[in-house]
């Protein structure tokens, strides 16, 4: 069972329409006293409402990463609104590449699974577009998020989508806060496949990486500085691989936490030994 | 097959990249500047990204054909490896690819034209040397697999079959070898098969064709002509190892034409530091990387007194096949 500090998905949206139809949707709660951003959480993920802005994107997801400590193998969206001027209005994309035109980097999100819906190119731009100059989605956060997502994560966990609110037939400038709420809430199903495959990679990632069963009956028992535990924690992923299950009630007799590990080392080598031996 | 082919927007004229595009036409495009925003940034996850590896279409620079690494070759002091793809479709939990690269999506650099040009420079440099240069293509790659799709050997086998003074290994796992079959066979072009004993093929070997697939193409190859070679590299140690690779080499030896075998190597399980390392925090699960290996000068091995009995065996096996001239350690 996950503990409620492993939620494996962060998502960070700029608006509070945005949220709502997805804190409804995922049952997810406000947190108070959580700092400037609002703050919502579920049992398998949390919501950020960061405000426009690629600046304001990398700044929440930052604070949310720093406030509770996610493990590396957490999953990152960014959802919101965007504008294509080729596409329907109500339409999804995925980003499968992310250019921030004020710097002209590119970024390149790692597409591992089927997508729900089409994808595209993103251009992060700094004020609301409406002369859609080429077939890209136009948004204000994905490059800011991104690359703080990455700092965090694994670009195969760290995505953008966008539902399409303005074209070139419907400009930015028409867009109110209840179209909003709406076009979210219309892609629901959508919105949850992408959440549904980047849990499921966010807990495969995190089963592999997990403690190893016996770390805390060995931390309990000595004193390891951070070196030595993470040795030790290789150590008995070592032995957990060759079916070895190592307790710490054998070392009973060690002092130092030096010679539990010593001791570990010496089962390694045994086994090592006895199949060599054949 | 690919499901994203990344481009460098440099090549995207190029008239093997527009090729290869148009065979992957349902492919999702996505250009680059360089490869190496998509394959050499930080943040990614090899092994999440073999769930579904993309293709990226690049040019390759800088220097082409590189001295091999010491140990490496088949008796020649003058050995060289290109590398037109980085990376292989399969997955092999023993490769050190894993460890090398950041990404397991696969590099084709299409501009075999600049590989010609540097080969070229080689093959004169050893002018007429005693010891003819010999060049692998299957060192950060399968140089096969994906034959259908890149055009390798049909590109490369008859630039090196108009330079008889050199030698191309093509070392592969796949059953790729229709474009062969097609050519006249070369003398100085060896395809070059690996393989591991069955119990160690289906533990380790993921997507790799059946051993009995890959000795029927190795077979077709030889009837047809062509020098193959055989590879058992890397050996790799298990309990009761000893009946294992006799009945594996006996049953190759069965099938292949031992008299007419361009050569044999055999190397044992190694591994510089570094990547054993990458590769244990990919896998952490994996008992290949969890115990029995130790460091000696840099490489990740098992320990010497198994190095030596394995490779002994082995050799001493295989030797009861082959003429010990056509044999190299690795």
């Amino acid at each position: 069972m996950e503990t409620p500090r492993e939620r494996l998905l962060h998502l960070v949206v700029a608006l509070p329409a945005e949220a709502h139809p997805l804190a409804e949707r995922f049952r997810l709660k406000g947190l108070e006293g959580r700092g400037p951003w609002p703050v919502f959480e579920g049992e398998e993920m949390r919501l950020v409402v960061s405000g426009p802005g690629k600046v304001a994107a990398a700044a929440a997801a930052s604070h949310l990463q720093g406030s509770f400590g996610a493990p590396k193998q957490i999953a990152w969206l960014n959802l919101g609104i965007g504008g294509c001027g080729d596409a329907s209005l109500g339409e999804a994309f995925l980003a499968h590449k992310i250019t921030d035109r004020a710097s002209g980097k590119n970024y390149y999100p790692g597409l591992i699974f089927k997508p729900p819906c089409r994808t595209a190119v993103f251009l992060t731009v700094d004020q609301p577009e409406a002369r859609y100059q080429g077939p890209e989605v136009y948004d204000m956060e994905a490059s800011g998020f991104f690359e703080a997502a990455c700092a965090f994560s694994t670009a195969e966990l760290a995505h953008s989508l966008k539902i399409i609110s303005d074209n070139r037939a419907s400009p930015p400038q028409n867009v109110t806060r209840k179209q909003v709420e709406a076009l979210i809430a219309a892609r629901l199903e959508v919105i949850e496949a992408v959440i549904r495959q980047l849990l499921a990679l966010g807990r495969e990632l995190r089963s592999l990486h997990r403690d190893p069963a016996a770390l805390e009956a060995f931390t309990e028992r000595w004193r390891f500085t951070v070196t030595q535990e993470r040795q030790l924690r290789r150590l008995l992923r070592q032995l957990q691989a060759i079916e070895l299950k190592p307790e710490a009630a054998r070392f009973s007799g060690c002092k130092a936490a030096g010679d539990v590990l010593s001791g570990l080392r010496e089962e390694l080598d045994s086994a090592a030994a006895r199949e060599a031996r054949g | 097959m690919f499901e994203t082919v990344y481009v460098e927007e440099a090549i995207q004229g190029h008239p093997r990249a527009k090729a290869v595009l148009k065979r992957l036409a349902g492919a999702t495009q996505v250009t680059c500047h360089h490869f190496g925003e998509v394959f050499n940034r930080k943040a990614q996850n090899f092994r999440l990204q073999k769930r579904r590896r993309a293709l990226i279409l690049a040019g390759k620079r800088g220097r082409l054909v590189l001295p091999a690494p010491a140990g490496y070759g088949l008796g020649s002091r003058r050995n060289f490896y290109f590398s037109h793809l980085l990376n292989c479709p399969y997955d092999c939990r023993y490769c050190f690819l894993q460890g090398l690269y950041r990404s397991a999506h696969l590099v084709l650099f299409v501009n075999y034209e600049d590989f010609f040009r540097a080969l070229e420079e080689e093959i004169a440099e050893a002018g007429g040397g005693s010891e003819p240069p010999c060049f692998f293509s299957g060192y950060d790659c399968d140089s096969l697999a994906l034959e259908p799709l890149t055009g390798f050997a049909a590109a490369f086998v008859p630039f090196f079959a108009a330079r008889p003074r050199a030698c191309l290994e093509l070392r592969t796992k796949s059953v790729q070898v229709k474009g062969l079959l097609e050519l006249e066979p070369a003398r100085n072009c060896i395809a070059a098969f690996s393989f591991t004993p069955r119990p160690l093929h289906e533990r380790h070997e993921e997507g790799v064709p059946s051993i009995p697939r890959r000795l029927e193409a190795l077979v077709r190859l030889q009837e047809r002509g062509w020098p193959v070679g055989l590879r058992f590299d890397p050996l790799l140690y298990l309990e009761g190892f000893e009946a294992v690779y006799r009945d594996f080499f006996a049953a190759v030896f069965d099938r292949v034409r031992a008299e007419n075998l361009h050569s044999v190597s055999l190397g044992n399980f190694r591994l510089p530091r570094d990547i054993h390392w990458a590769m244990a925090g990919l896998y952490p699960e994996e008992k290949l990387f969890a115990f029995g290996l130790e460091e000696r000068e840099g490489l990740v091995s098992y320990r010497e007194a198994v190095v030596a009995r394995l490779l002994d065996f082995c050799q001493e096996e295989i030797s009861k096949y082959v003429p010990e001239e056509k044999v190299f350690r690795c």
